[in-house]
Parts: structure tokens; C-alpha cells; sequence
């Protein structure tokens, strides 16, 4: 299937991802103040629809083997009665998953390629390659993702990012 | 920003051991985590780092095989052999270790085999042993398991296909054979476990199973692609000597013509040429000829050659070695009347493939 179709296929799953996870802050026991982080992952399936023809299903991910893609939906929440600044989410990419991509409209994103030391736009880092030479870094090298809020979240608000990996 | 915090989380991510086999991914019941971590903080000052939730799913078995010829050309063999000999390898590409139920058969008959030739034999008392000590061959009395035990991810056996050449086989036969085998689940060691089963419907919270096998050999009936099993063909051709026995007369003179244009008539010298021809592909080993002289006709002393020449079916008179009657002497190869009584003898030797031998010797015809 075309690049783009599956880019709107994949953004009608966040969507509905997103609002899975926001029924999910319902239920959550509040804390004092402060942010809140929440953590899912789904896959995309394929059915057969009451057609006949075969449409996409975003699940949870429960059937998982070699290859398969997942992506993660982490949602935050400012809980506190104070606005929270320079808020910076970051996930560390599994070990035996390989980083594809994020997903969806995010905030300014970045990521590392060297266990979190540095972050930095994909295109602009590079690793040693095989023969010890310089590289450019590719989503497989990737080791950690980072989203950087660009104002302060004020109390109450809340958002989503989410990104794609593969099980390795 | 908490440096450290995540200097500490890298760490540990780089210690903790990948759980993975190279090629065939993520080994089966490898529960992969996730947690995310936000850092913020409030009026200028740094808040503690909160984290998420850790998120988890179980990695789920992907039943993958391969089954494979080995060696590249057929087996051949002759006639009434036993225990005759194709190999084969079998392949565990699952991210999990599986045994493997293996199944022999012959091919129908009229089938396409392995190396282009049609079926038209099938081997009797067919088998099945997995290759024991790893040498690549089969060791009778010693590879006896005829399943594959606790295979690994990525790990290959070699298996043989053992059966019986007909006694009624001829030259050119090909027994076309397919070895299929069937992911089972692992029974423990010794024990063959049950054959492995596709999870349906709904994702279950343990272990699922999804098969990813593809299609198998094109003679073996069934075996399509994800049903868990997979096959490959081999070939038996049967090599063998087939003689066919030529006998021409000429004669050479009569008491009234001469060697013009000599006729079959009381006193006449006859010459018998015996061309024995092997259409088979394998060399005839020690071959007799055997040949009562006629009735009313008296042998010609010396007259035997062996290892004539001539062409086709035809001997050319007076070539070939000169034999005397008796049987003795060193590497003698004819006699008459001496080994069967009344008979001319010839012992011809091997005849290659494909080549020819010729006898001659002589008779005159009785007054």
C-alpha cells in the first residue's frame, strides 16, 4: 500500500488510540499535583469486515512475533495547579525492538543514538559504522526518543505522543 | 534535566542481555516493558522525574521450517539393493525450539521428481532416521531416532529417507521421494510432542502461535503454505547393465564355390558372430557366453576370436585374438566343448556401459 495511505491509516489508529487512552485518565486515581505519564501499545491488524473486504484494526498488542510493528501511545497530563515548563518526555526504545519512527503531529522530537547521552534531530546524528568510519545515524541505531514540549502545559491540560517500532 | 537518571536507565538497558537468536528474532515468551519517564519543573525549579506506567506484551511463537535436499543429484542404485540412502536437512527457523514429526513417502507415479526425470518405481520397507552423531551419513543401528528432538532456533538436523530397491527394477527406474515434516511442539527431552496448532480467533494473554511456513515441495500433496509443515524431493535412479544379444551367421566357403559367392550347402565353413550390447548405464561385470554349436554341424578347431571387432551388430571376420579349444592358459577366455559340453565358451569379462563385445568362431556343415 502507498506510503500516504498508510501514514492515514496509521493516524486513524492514533486517533483512536487517543481516545482510548484519554477514557483510561478517567478512571486514574489523581495524585497530589504534578504530571502524569501513561503508557500503552497497540498493533494494527488486519479483519475481514462485515463486507467481506479486509479493513485495519488498531488492538492492543497481544500477538507479537519477529517483525511485527507496535507503537506506543504515551499520554501526560499536568495534574498540578501550576503550569509545568521545559516538560521533556522520554522513552528509551526496548532493546529488542528497532525504533521506525514517531507517529502523528509531536512536539518538537528528538532522539539518541548513544544510550541517551546526546539527543539530536535524526538527520543531523551520525555513529561509527562497521569499518569504524563515521555514518549517518539511521532509525535502526536509534536508542531513545525525547519529546520537548515548546510552551509550558498548564494545569489540567494534557496531551499524547506516540512512536513506532518493530519487534526485532 | 536529570542526567543521571538517565545515565543510570541507560546502563541497565545496555546490560540487560537481548534475548534473541540472530535470524530467526525475538525467542518466544520474551516479555518486552516499556516505560517512559517526563522531566519538567515548576517556577524554575526541578520537579522529580515521573514516571509511566510500564507497559508489557509477550512475544508470541512463529512457526517457520525448512526442509532441504542435500547433495544436489539423485541416489543412484541397482537392482535389489537395501537400505539405499537420500538426504535431506531439516531447518528450525522459529524463535522458539520445536520438534519435528517426519513423514516419508514415495511419490505417485507418473510424478515430475526432484531432478527432472517421471516416477515409475516406488522403494519398499521406506524409513525414516534422524542423523545422529552429525557426520552426514546414515549409520544403521546408530541413527534410530525417527523424530527430531528439541531443535533450536536457527538449528538444522540432517535427516535420511532409507528404503529398498525392487529386485524387478530395471535400468533408468527413478523412485521419486518426499520427506515432509511437521512442526511439533516440544514434548520434553525424548518425547515427541504433539504436532503445533495455529492460536485462532481471539489473542490470548500466554503464548500464541502463528504459522509462517511456506510452501512445500511440489510433489507432496497438501502442503501449503502457513500450515506448519514443510517438504522437500529426493531421487533414486536405478543404474543397471541391460544386455541384448545379437547372433549373425555368414558363410565363408563350399566345397564348390570356393569364398565366391560360397554357399550353405553339406561342407560349407559358417562363421557365427555373437555381439553382446550394454544399453545399460551401468558396466555388466564377468559376462559367459554360452553357444551349442547347431545340429549337423561340426566345430572348426581354433576357430574361436574373442574381442572382435565390427560394426553394429556385425563381426568383422579374422579380427579380435585368436582362443584355442581348451581351457587352459593363462587368462584363457574361450573354450569348446570343454566347460558345456557341445558349446562354444566364451568368457568376455566387464562390458562397459554403453559398449559392445564380439565372439566368432566356425562350423562346417556336416556331409
Amino acid at each position: 500500500m502507498s506510503a500516504k495511505r498508510g501514514l492515514n491509516m496509521v493516524a486513524n489508529s492514533l486517533r483512536l488510540a487517543l481516545a482510548a487512552s484519554a477514557l483510561l485518565w478517567f478512571g486514574a486515581a489523581h495524585a497530589a499535583g504534578g504530571l502524569q505519564l501513561s503508557n500503552q501499545v497497540f498493533q494494527e491488524i488486519e479483519v475481514i469486515g462485515a463486507d467481506g473486504k479486509p479493513e485495519h484494526k488498531t488492538v492492543p498488542a497481544a500477538m507479537v512475533v519477529p517483525g511485527t510493528e507496535v507503537f506506543y501511545v504515551i499520554s501526560y497530563r499536568n495534574t498540578g495547579d501550576k503550569p509545568a515548563d521545559n516538560v521533556a518526555i522520554t522513552n528509551p526504545v526496548p532493546a529488542e525492538l528497532e525504533y521506525v519512527s514517531v507517529l502523528g503531529p509531536a512536539p518538537a522530537n528528538l532522539v539518541s543514538v548513544d544510550g541517551g547521552k546526546q539527543y539530536g534531530a535524526l538527520a543531523s546524528l551520525s555513529v561509527a559504522g562497521a569499518n569504524g568510519k563515521s555514518r549517518p545515524a539511521e532509525a535502526a541505531d536509534v536508542t531513545h526518543v525525547r519529546w520537548m514540549l515548546n510552551a509550558a502545559l498548564p494545569p489540567g491540560a494534557g496531551g499524547s505522543v506516540s512512536f513506532k517500532a518493530r519487534l526485532k | 534535566m536529570s542526567m543521571n537518571h538517565l545515565k543510570y536507565l541507560a546502563a541497565i538497558l545496555l546490560l540487560l542481555g537481548v534475548q534473541q537468536a540472530q535470524a530467526v528474532g525475538t525467542l518466544q515468551g520474551t516479555s518486552i516493558g516499556n516505560t517512559a519517564i517526563v522531566d519538567y519543573a515548576v517556577s524554575g525549579v526541578n520537579q522529580p522525574d515521573v514516571s509511566s506506567n510500564t507497559v508489557s506484551f509477550l512475544v508470541d511463537r512463529r512457526i517457520n521450517l525448512t526442509v532441504a535436499e542435500v547433495g544436489g543429484v539423485a541416489t543412484n542404485v541397482i537392482p535389489g539393493a537395501t537400505d539405499q540412502v537420500t538426504t535431506f536437512t531439516v531447518t528450525n527457523s522459529t524463535n522458539g525450539t520445536q520438534d519435528f514429526r517426519l513423514v516419508p513417502s514415495n511419490d505417485t507415479s507418473g510424478a515430475g521428481t526432484a531432478f527432472n526425470d517421471t516416477d515409475d518405481l516406488n522403494v519398499t520397507i521406506i524409513r525414516v532416521f534422524v542423523d545422529s552423531n552429525g557426520n552426514g551419513t546414515y549409520d544403521s543401528g546408530v541413527d534410530t531416532a525417527t523424530f527430531i528432538d528439541e531443535l533450536g532456533p536457527d538449528q538444522t538436523r540432517t535427516v535420511f529417507i532409507v528404503g529398498n530397491i525392487p529386485g524387478t527394477a530395471v535400468n533408468d527406474n527413478t523412485a521419486g521421494v518426499t520427506l515432509r515434516a511437521f512442526a511439533a511442539n516440544s514434548g520434553g527431552v525424548g518425547a515427541l510432542g504433539a504436532d503445533a496448532t495455529q492460536t485462532a480467533g481471539a489473542d490470548t494473554a500466554a503464548v500464541d502461535t502463528v504459522f509462517g511456513d511456506p510452501v512445500g515441495a511440489p510433489n507432496t500433496t497438501g502442503d501449503a503454505a502457513r500450515d506448519g509443515s514443510h517438504s522437500d524431493d529426493d531421487e533414486y535412479d536405478v543404474v543397471s547393465a541391460a544386455l541384448t544379444v545379437s547372433k549373425s551367421v555368414v558363410v565363408i566357403s563350399d566345397p564348390f564355390n570356393g569364398t565366391t559367392n560360397p554357399k550353405a550347402i553339406p561342407g560349407a565353413v559358417i562363421e557365427y558372430c555373437v555381439d553382446i550390447n550394454n544399453t545399460g548405464a551401468s558396466q555388466a561385470d564377468s559376462i559367459v557366453i554360452t553357444d551349442a554349436i547347431p545340429a549337423n554341424t561340426t566345430f572348426d578347431p581354433g576357430s574361436i576370436r574373442v574381442a572382435a571387432a565390427g560394426a553394429g551388430t556385425a563381426c568383422t571376420s579374422g579380427s579380435g585374438t585368436a582362443e584355442d579349444d581348451d581351457a587352459a592358459g593363462v587368462g584363457d577366455a574361450g573354450d569348446y566343448n570343454v566347460t558345456t559340453a557341445g558349446a562354444v565358451t566364451v568368457r568376455g569379462g566387464n562390458i562397459a556401459a554403453a559398449a559392445r563385445y564380439k565372439a566368432l568362431f566356425r562350423v562346417t556343415i556336416n556331409n
